[in-house]
């Protein structure tokens, strides 16, 4: 039946298998109901029969858009926002134990880049009861990064890395108030005229 | 004063600008060289490598500020199609006063699409009706549509210090003649109107965004740690100019000097130079404002992934008679870490139990003796 459909373009409203049903209630075919051309991803479109030329997903940069959001099928180009926003059902953080060495584990962070990673890792590396300390970004494509940690054991690895976290909020805030300090120091110099200032 | 640390224990000399007798143990020491109404050009000292470069790398990319996000345009007969024109906008800088109290166009609950809560309209509606002359239209012509017209005068920036920026999202003309960056020319009979619709977002998602012109960065000019070798044809030293800005904060190696293998990095020059959507110092303090927020995720992540309802399974079975992990810090370590509900940053990281824990800095009352297993310090813990 579907096979010679008209010439006429297909609709676009969507069928629901309800309203199929309805439509072969009498007609007790034993063929079984071909899925409609227009209802198959894009890069199955069947080229060459009149039917199927006018695509399933009309790209908005060609047609406009008249439905809110649907991406085309073809396009692989992922949003700028993925490399810091977490995607559904992502972790931040997802821990991992080391099965072969004792105290270490690895820790794999989503959404997040060298600024982090380093900050981290030089910091823990600094620290006398983390024996072992590294990260790495497994491909430049995806916003992710493990670190792996091994400490000698009066630490786990979770804490170790919590502490680490600590120290360097609380190092950032001692800069942060030397910075101010100075900053305020600057400022009343510059009130005098004339005070070495730039413009 | 040498920008790198002795190994043979001599230690550095004393900070020169500060009072000595302010200098505490380690921890940042910062001197300011220049301050302008845009650029600071400061140094830090006492830091590692690592750290310097995070807060580098978090300046430029990821402060939160605001630009032009959706355009919608009633008429556009110029010569510029309609996407260059959006392009043109969203690069237009505009001013982050305040701009951490909006939200994000996709965190808003307030909204579909966007609104008041986190976004900013502008209009611009130009059209040369009558005169022979291009009308050039520039950033200065974009109105904020709450302020229905008007816009008050921007004053000029006297001081690097004075924080006198507009409403949030006015555009920052900082010309001589406060016109704003140019958008568009209309001949005669061209006109251009249009709603912008400005919102939150930091420079990882797009360059309009960054709220730094340029971030200079250096350190160990004359390269005494041999980070880098330079490239000569016959004498490198003679070829490469001497480092004269950074150079004369730091001494010039002597002639038959041995290379101290142990030194690390330990001056950092920076030249921040803002846009001007929002003064350097502030784009100094958001970018360590962003970093401590990472890490006081990390911490609440790990925080909430140790779950103090059951032993702790993460940590080494050796150690299974422990106490149930509280705040990660139940282990043989004493739970003697400072942690009491705070980061150094203010409020209690993750917003949780900051009222209720131990005291700031005291041991921990349940990280010295063994817990009963399911016992809840802090009372129901489910919300």
């Amino acid at each position: 039946m579907d096979s010679s459909t008209p010439a006429t373009p297909q609709t676009r409203n969507p069928k629901h298998a309800g309203s199929r049903a309805n439509e072969d209630a009498d007609k007790p075919d034993a063929t079984p109901q071909r899925k409609s051309l227009s209802k198959r991803p894009a890069e199955f479109q069947v080229h060459g029969s009149y039917a199927s030329r006018v695509p399933a997903v009309r790209d908005p940069k060609f047609h406009g858009s008249t439905e809110s959001k649907q991406v085309p099928a073809y396009n692989n180009v992922p949003d700028r926002f993925e490399l810091f926003v977490l995607g559904e059902d992502e972790k931040k953080i997802e821990y991992k134990a080391v099965t072969q060495i004792a105290n270490a584990a690895e820790f794999t962070f989503n959404k997040e880049d060298h600024t982090l990673a380093n900050l981290l890792r030089d910091k823990l590396f600094r620290m006398d009861q983390v024996q072992f300390v590294g990260y790495k970004v497994p491909h430049p494509l995806f916003a992710t990064f493990e670190l792996r940690i091994q400490t000698d054991g009066t630490i786990s690895p979770k804490d170790v890395l919590y502490k680490a976290s600590e120290e360097l909020i609380r190092e950032l805030a001692t800069l942060d108030q030397e910075f101010t300090k100075e900053f305020e120091l600057k400022k009343l110099a510059a009130n005098v005229p004339n005070g070495g200032m730039e413009i | 004063m040498n920008g790198y640390e002795y190994s043979n224990g001599y230690g550095h000399d004393p900070y020169v600008n500060g009072d000595p007798l302010d200098l505490s143990d380690d921890g940042p020491r910062v001197t300011i060289r220049t301050l302008a109404h845009n650029t600071i050009d400061f140094s830090i000292r006492n830091t590692s490598l690592a750290l310097a470069n995070s807060l580098r790398r978090a300046i430029l990319a990821e402060i939160p500020t605001i630009a032009i996000d959706l355009v919608t345009i009633t008429t556009n007969t110029s010569v510029l199609a309609d996407e260059f024109i959006a392009h043109r906008l969203g690069l237009v800088p505009l001013s982050a006063k305040d701009v951490d109290k909006l939200q994000y166009s996709r965190d808003c609950d307030n909204c579909t699409d966007y609104c008041e809560n986190c976004s900013v309209v502008l209009t611009l509606d130009v059209e040369n009706r009558t005169s022979d002359e291009h009308i050039h239209v520039f950033a200065k012509h974009l109105f904020l549509s709450s302020q229905s017209g008007y816009r008050p005068h921007n004053t000029l920036h006297n001081s690097a210090t004075t924080d006198d920026l507009p409403e949030m999202g006015t555009p920052i003309c900082s010309d001589e003649d406060r016109n704003g960056p140019l958008i568009c020319k209309l001949r005669k009979g061209q006109a251009l109107k249009i709603k912008a619709v400005a919102k939150k977002g930091i420079a990882i998602e797009h360059a309009k965004w960054a709220p730094t012109a340029a971030v200079g960065f250096e350190y160990d000019p004359w390269n005494k740690l041999r980070h880098t070798q330079y490239w000569y044809e016959v004498d490198a030293k003679e070829e490469w100019p001497a480092p004269e800005k950074n150079g004369q904060m730091e001494a010039p190696p002597q002639e038959g000097e041995p290379f101290d293998y142990n030194a690390e990095p330990r001056a950092f020059y920076y030249n921040l130079e803002s846009i001007g959507t929002m003064p350097p110092d502030a784009i100094f303090h958001n970018g360590i404002k962003v970093l401590q927020q990472k890490l006081a995720s990390v911490m609440t992540v790990l925080k909430e992934t140790s779950d103090p309802t059951q032993p702790n399974e993460f940590d080494n079975a050796a150690r299974g008679g422990q106490s149930p992990d509280m705040n990660g810090m139940g282990t043989a370590y004493g739970g003697q870490s400072a942690y009491g509900g705070r980061s150094a940053y203010g409020g209690p990281v993750g917003g949780e139990n900051g009222g209720m824990t131990p005291g700031y800095g005291g041991q921990s009352a349940y990280g010295q003796g063994g817990m009963t297993p399911g016992a809840m310090p802090y009372g129901s813990r489910g919300y």
